[in-house]
């Protein structure tokens, strides 16, 4: 309940000093401070501003993340070719959309099939629908812009249908805190439950993997060192193969921590490759308005999700003045209590009107693919250690021009599509943004198709040592303009799945 | 090591939604359940955090505490504040009755940094002045319709005040080019978005954006010309009264005294702070005067 939390959600002066990082941006709050990692006992070089969020607990940011739940399409599977920008994916939309399709019937993705080739459909639970001005936005927008700009269903991993020993979204809003119903899709909820099933399972926290064990003469990896974060003892760890999910850039610090005997630059760094090219996705740009008419509307149940605007720019023919595009998360709502802070007024009338629901008003924020290059960089800061004596990173990134480019369209573009759905007083707003907020590291490890270009192949086996594989986000070769998480989930369960076949066959 | 996870056991009371109402404690130590023997982490400190959440209860007339700074007649009087803010109707209680006052010392407190904790205290005093000009009483010895009086007045001051504020602020971004903020900016004190959408986002974030530049506060805003903001420095602090009545709100809207107050929703009765929904239902009829359902902290 909002009373029991002392300050009611929000942050304290200590708080903010105990976390320097964490208080740049909303993650810093009372509710669930205790599954952020600290920035004091973990700290890290900003070459330039970086602004990097991260859990180290069981689950890791599988509790926190936000849901959003799209596929790429060969739209994006495409465009580094097509543009000669970074390095060809060595894989195709055909080869991953049955592992997407496994994925998402796994984890219990809720959306709509709307048939957009930008957007790839998939296998679904029902959606949870948009509210009635939504629809009714959905609908002009839909018919003025001839149907280029659509309001879709947000595509979330909260599920709507019953699954294995987990129960339907309870419409709480209360995600952050870990769902006691399994009401979304988290390690602790999915995949430890069934990892437990199998009696084969050991999990060890408080783990840190400080590197990975090469055997140079084999030229595979004998397994990994692990450093106990609560005692500091030191374990190897033996093991035919090695998965490397730390998350994107913990994935790659570690890499350049291991096999440096061999290669100075790390396990992977013969590309040259190993630790450039990081991505995020730039954001906080969008608009919103006020929408009459619905004044005798509500809506009962606190919803996880809202709508979303699939990419439409740089799509079929539009053509703009720089590559790639941008989709939009957003949602219709009534004004609650908070609005009456800045209004004139006190006392029983003031009172009675800030209990009621205030206007409609519905906005949307676009999130920008940043494109892969190389002089974005995480390195080894060999000056600096963290509290367990690791040399820390540095990361060195910076979005360009043509990110800034594309964010000249991303408030006016929502803007339009407001005024199509009839909406008054609309302001477009522009944050600050710095590489990192958007939570969507990617890159540092990218799958390519040679050596030469790239540290991963296609099954995500990094190239020096085929029996290490990097699934998250480090591996992705660009980073479209869709939440990336689901991309990670469907390449994980592929590799895998090549890993365990190879296993059988002996061929690894 | 374990290897076998528990499933929450009340989970299947949950599928129904008529029986899934949950407390918030339950919640939370079925997520302790099912993380239990797995990872203690998250799941028993979350745990420990609510419980250190102390339920506010409406004080006793005269049983006032001391917090922080704030004497035991101070918070007394930051109650009375709140109380005129948002005093009992025939449709609910007023902030008093929910503690309204030493939530906005603890507030002010723990999340307030120095300067703006001055502003705040300042403002008691300002309040005070205020009435026994106004009425030749405290604010304490004054009647409720003298408080109003005085309260309205200075709700006016501050309305001007933070306007001209909004304005000098939104030409500071004009002149500094923060609509394209780009890379390499500096990780500290970062501006804030403007615009209703950044009041939507965070409740306080107006008062803690303007926080961090408390530094050089109420700087004399020389030579930018800019006469529509009335001269005001773009880092200036709220005023006072905007504190107060922000905490009130807050304080008020998210307490158990108004989250249990009764409404309707579609014809059935309900509470304003329903802990589990169970469903969500997109498009209902809303009759004008219902009090709305209040969102999770």
């Amino acid at each position: 309940f909002p009373w029991q939390y002392p300050h009611r959600g929000g942050r304290t002066v200590a708080m903010e000093d105990a976390y320097p990082v964490l208080k740049r941006d909303y993650p810093l709050n009372e509710k669930n401070l205790d599954w952020w990692a600290s920035d004091k006992d973990s700290p890290y070089t900003e070459v330039k501003r970086f602004d990097w969020y991260r859990g180290y607990h069981v689950g890791g940011r599988s509790l926190m993340w936000g849901r959003q739940s799209y596929r790429h399409g060969d739209l994006d599977f495409e465009a580094n070719a097509k543009q000669g920008v970074g390095t060809d994916w060595p894989i195709r939309y055909a080869e991953i959309d049955p592992w997407y399709s496994y994925v998402e019937r796994y984890a219990g993705i809720a959306g709509s099939r709307d048939g957009l080739a930008q957007l790839p459909d998939g296998q679904f639970q029902p959606p949870i629908p948009l509210n009635c001005v939504e629809v009714a936005a959905a609908e002009k927008v839909r018919t003025k812009f001839g149907g280029a700009r659509r309001i879709l269903h947000s595509r979330t991993a909260n599920a709507t249908l019953k699954l294995p020993n987990r129960y339907p979204c309870q419409y709480r809003d209360a995600c952050w805190l870990g769902c006691p119903y399994g009401g979304y899709f988290s390690t602790q909820a999915s995949t430890l439950p069934a990892a437990a099933a199998t009696k084969r399972l050991t999990l060890k926290p408080f783990a840190i993997a400080t590197e990975v064990l090469f055997d140079k003469d084999r030229k595979r990896a004998t397994g990994v060192r692990v450093l106990d974060a609560v005692s500091n003892q030191t374990t190897d760890y033996k093991a035919k193969i090695v998965f490397v999910c730390a998350s994107t850039i913990n994935s790659t610090w570690l890499l350049l921590r291991s096999a440096t005997d061999v290669w100075p630059g790390g396990l992977g760094s013969s590309s040259g490759e190993l630790g450039h090219n990081l991505m995020d996705h730039h954001f906080r740009i969008g608009a919103s308005g006020r929408i009459e008419g619905f004044d005798d509307k509500t809506s009962y149940g606190r919803r996880p999700c809202g709508f979303y605007i699939p990419r439409f720019r740089n799509v079929g023919n539009d053509k703009r003045d720089y590559l790639r595009g941008f989709g939009y998360q957003g949602s219709a709502s009534r004004d609650g209590w908070s609005r009456a802070v800045a209004e004139l007024g006190i006392g029983g009338d003031f009172k009675d009107m800030a209990s009621e629901p205030g206007a409609w008003r519905m906005g949307g924020t676009a999130f920008g693919e940043m494109l892969p290059d190389h002089r974005n960089t995480v390195t080894l800061d060999k000056t600096k250690t963290d509290k367990w004596g690791l040399p820390v990173v540095a990361i060195d990134c910076q979005i360009r021009e043509n990110e800034l480019r594309m964010r000249k369209d991303m408030g006016p573009d929502m803007a339009e599509m407001l005024e199509a759905a009839g909406a008054k007083d609309i302001e477009v707003h522009n944050g600050d943004y710095a590489p990192g907020m958007g939570i969507h590291e990617m890159g540092t490890a990218r799958m390519g198709t040679s050596p030469k270009n790239s540290v991963l192949n296609k099954h995500n086996q990094v190239w020096d040592a085929p029996n290490v594989f990097v699934t998250d986000g480090a591996c992705m070769a660009s980073a479209a303009c869709v939440n990336p998480s689901l991309t990670y989930m469907a390449l994980t369960a592929r590799a895998a799945d090549f890993a365990v076949n190879a296993l059988k066959t002996r061929t690894l | 090591m374990p290897n076998e996870i528990e499933r929450p056991a009340a989970s299947a009371a949950a599928s129904t939604p008529a029986a899934a109402v949950l407390s918030r404690r339950e919640a939370i130590q079925r997520v302790g359940a099912m993380l239990g023997g797995v990872a203690l982490i998250g799941g028993s400190s979350l745990l420990a955090a609510c419980e250190r959440g102390e339920r506010p209860a409406a004080v006793a007339d005269g049983n006032y505490q001391p917090v922080g700074a704030f004497s035991a007649a101070d918070v007394a009087m930051l109650d009375e504040v709140a109380d005129t803010i948002l005093p009992t109707t025939a449709k609910s209680p007023g902030a008093k009755a929910a503690a309204t006052g030493p939530f906005m010392a603890l507030m002010v407190t723990d999340t307030y940094h120095a300067p703006k904790q001055q502003v705040f205290r300042d403002g008691l005093r300002k309040i005070d002045d205020a009435t026994r000009k106004a009425a030749n009483v405290s604010f304490m010895e004054a009647t409720p319709a003298q408080r109003l009086a005085v309260l309205t007045a200075i709700d006016r001051e501050q309305k001007d005040y933070m306007d001209a504020l909004g304005k000098a602020q939104l030409a500071a971004a004009k002149r500094s080019g923060q609509t394209e903020t780009g890379p390499g900016a500096p990780p500290e004190g970062t501006s804030q978005t403007q615009g209703p959408a950044a009041a939507a986002a965070g409740k306080k974030a107006q008062g803690d954006s303007a926080d961090q530049h408390l530094a050089d506060q109420r700087q004399e805003n020389a030579g930018t010309g800019d006469v529509a903001s009335g001269a005001m420095a773009s880092d200036a602090p709220p005023h006072y009264f905007r504190m107060m009545k922000e905490l009130a709100l807050l304080g008020y809207f998210t307490s158990e005294v108004v989250g249990k107050l009764p409404t309707t929703i579609s014809g059935h009765q309900t509470q304003r702070y329903v802990d589990t929904p169970g469903r969500f239902d997109p498009c209902l009829p809303y009759v004008k005067g219902t009090p709305a359902l209040l969102p999770h902290a």
